[in-house]
């Protein structure tokens, strides 16, 4: 790791849609043929009953590249899991463009929301468990100190939009803290929900560097 | 209400009306059963959201089948591999594939094993057709110690990896 540059490794990146149907708009099996049709290795599964039953369905359903397809049709939501968030967007993208092609369906109308979660590993080269400590409120710490009988800190930093609620369509959260298993790494956990493409797509765009911004705030 | 009710067909058990014991009920105990009973007898096409198979407000079990699919992991041990690997293996299994064919499929193989497992450049990878790792080592040497006195049920094959030069073939 270089003295100046952050090292951030992402966990895990998904990134997807929640439709705004009624029925979920795509049936199983013109899926998994159209998926088939232009590369993607399906999961293997038994009993999917012949048309024109309708099945829900959910999980991993296909893979491309180092890209999964998800899917769970009973809330609507389709999307993709894979090691980062770029890769991830690219890939729902072309996701987005077979279904349009093979099936009519487009992801991106008729949206309740698009969402995207990310887990990162991010190593400053600081102690995260002292430098979160920095944000401590003093007064409220104090006050829960002498409550606990103990001297405490802040253990980790939370955002969110003011008077945003976490059930509804809007709505990001952003938490920073130390990496339980590695004391050397912070742990970044970011959710993203819009129903506005281009809003998700510049957080998207941007998330990386905004972490590392905000790491930078707390270690000035 | 979009319905279609093939012969095989059945109401799954837990939705069939039970018969209740005979024991004394409570005056609430009665009244919920006779308000379940009456909905049962509503249509309530508001309620067909495309989960399962329904008839009125009752999902319909259809023999020999989930009321869900759901799908599971995928091996972590063997990566995607893109279509045109598949036609290289069938050639392979078939033995009519040619030399720059066998290259080229070891090439891809070890292109998508290095990106799946996140190999790291320079290392020496014995690995299946299928692109399953068997061992690793920093020397090619090494790496033939390690394999030579075992059995394979598949071919295997060594590759240095980010490079694109073949290293040799079992």
């Amino acid at each position: 790791m270089s003295k100046n540059r952050p090292e951030i490794k992402t966990q895990d990146a998904r990134c997807g849609v929640n439709l705004n149907y009624v029925i979920f708009p795509i049936d199983i099996r013109e899926l998994r043929h159209a998926l088939a049709k232009n590369g993607y290795e399906l999961s293997r599964v038994e009993g999917i009953p012949p048309p024109p039953a309708r099945i829900s369905f959910a999980g991993k359903i296909a893979r491309k590249g180092e890209t999964t397809v998800v899917v769970e049709s009973d809330s609507g939501g389709i999307g993709v899991v894979g090691r980062s968030l770029q890769e991830v967007n690219v890939s729902f993208n072309e996701l987005a463009k077979v279904i349009d092609s093979e099936l009519g369906i487009s992801l991106y109308e008729n949206v309740r929301f698009y969402w995207c979660t990310v887990h990162y590993k991010v190593a400053t080269g600081k102690k995260p468990r002292n430098e979160i400590a920095k944000v401590n409120n003093k007064d409220y710490i104090d006050q829960f100190s002498q409550i606990l009988g103990e001297e405490l800190s802040s253990f980790s930093v939370r955002l969110a939009p003011k008077d945003a609620s976490p059930n509804r369509e809007s709505w990001f959260d952003i938490a920073i803290e130390p990496d339980v298993t590695n004391d050397k790494f912070y742990h970044l956990g970011a959710v993203f929900r819009s129903p506005d493409r281009n809003k998700t797509e510049t957080f998207v765009r941007d998330l990386e560097n905004t972490l590392l911004k905000l790491i930078k705030i707390i270690e000035a | 209400m979009a319905l279609f009710t093939p012969s095989d067909v059945t109401l799954s058990e837990e939705y069939r009306m039970i018969e209740y014991p005979l024991l004394s009920r409570t005056a609430i105990e009665q009244e919920g059963l006779e308000l379940e009973t009456k909905q049962r007898l509503i249509p309530a096409p508001s309620v067909d959201t495309g989960s399962g198979f329904f008839l009125r407000d009752r999902p319909l079990q259809l023999k020999g089948y989930p009321v869900k699919i759901e799908f599971t992991e995928f091996p972590f041990n063997i990566p995607w591999l893109p279509p045109n690997v598949f036609q290289l293996l069938n050639k392979l299994k078939k033995g009519s594939i040619t030399e720059t064919e066998l290259v080229r499929l070891m090439e891809l193989v070890a292109k998508r094993a290095s990106d799946h497992f996140q190999l790291t450049e320079g290392k020496f990878v014995a690995m299946t057709f299928h692109g399953q790792i068997i061992e690793v080592s920093d020397t090619r040497v090494g790496l033939l110690k390690k394999i030579q006195s075992r059995k394979y049920q598949e071919q295997i094959f060594v590759w240095r990896i980010g490079s694109n030069a073949f290293s040799g073939r079992i």
